[in-house]
């Protein structure tokens, strides 16, 4: 579990941000065109290396989860504040995919 | 009849007093006591994430550490605003929850440090957070309080 030992010193936390901002400079076209499909959908469901996600819109943010084998189950779940307007949403989304593909794909790499 | 009274009401006062320690003792004996904790940290701009990120953003880490072996752990961070009408209107910014399903050792600790919250100016703005948990226990389902940050804190940044 990312919330464990990964952690423990600066050094790993700096590495999961350099992670992060890695996935946000190399998926920059993607992370704009998932954004704007959010935006139309409300709700999107991807894979990240084998494991089903979904993110969620609502009113004023956006929620990630991980569901886990049954309907209520969940192994993950974030929620950013971004602002009523689909601009807010627009300019806020692509680093909060950064943020949790990370958060996702760091502890299985 | 005085003495014949003070030996009754002595031997109910012995019988209740014993009746309380030998209760108590079967308690000790037969459930320990769980003692769980949650640390809130307060508020603070992340060095990390501006320094390899170049994101400013505000965020909150919570830690949690029980005595006793437990399952699916929930730990949720909440980070939440002071608008400018003060604590009338707050908006909660950002919200993590770390869960674990797996069996988690006595003592071993759990952290939630990636509740983040990016700035989308500098403005002043007070934050505060809130965490809390649940987890199986002894095969019950056992909810902390909800605890806050020490500190309220001032930040330059508008989320």
């Amino acid at each position: 579990m990312g919330a464990n030992k990964e952690f423990d010193d600066h050094s790993a936390e700096d590495q999961f941000w350099i992670f992060a901002s890695q996935l946000s400079i190399e998926n920059a076209s993607r992370y704009e065109a998932q954004a704007q499909e959010l935006i139309e959908k409300r709700t999107i469901k991807l894979e990240l290396q084998g494991i089903p996600v979904r993110y969620r819109l609502n009113f004023t943010g956006c929620w990630f989860e991980v569901p886990g084998k049954t309907n209520n189950e969940f192994h993950k779940k974030t929620w950013n504040r971004f602002g009523f307007g689909k601009s807010a949403k627009l300019r806020g989304l692509p680093g909060f995919f950064a943020h949790t593909e990370a958060g996702i794909l760091f502890k299985s790499s | 009849m005085n003495e014949l009274k003070y030996k009754i009401s002595f031997s109910i006062v012995t019988s209740i007093v014993l009746g309380i320690i030998v209760s108590q003792g079967v308690y000790a004996a037969t459930k320990p006591l769980t003692k769980c904790h949650i640390e809130v940290h307060d508020p603070h701009i992340s060095r990390s994430m501006f320094r390899n990120q170049g994101v400013l953003a505000v965020k909150i880490d919570a830690d949690s550490v029980c005595n006793r072996p437990m399952s699916d752990l929930v730990l949720t961070v909440e980070i939440y605003k002071i608008g400018t009408l003060g604590f009338l209107i707050q908006h909660k910014v950002a919200v993590d929850r770390e869960i674990v399903h797996e069996f988690i050792p006595a003592d071993q600790k759990i952290f939630n440090i990636k509740t983040n919250a990016p700035c989308k100016n500098r403005k002043l703005t007070e934050y505060y957070g809130i965490a809390y948990a649940t987890a199986i226990i002894d095969g019950k389902t056992v909810k902390t309080l909800h605890v806050m940050t020490e500190r309220n804190k001032k930040l330059r940044c508008g989320t």
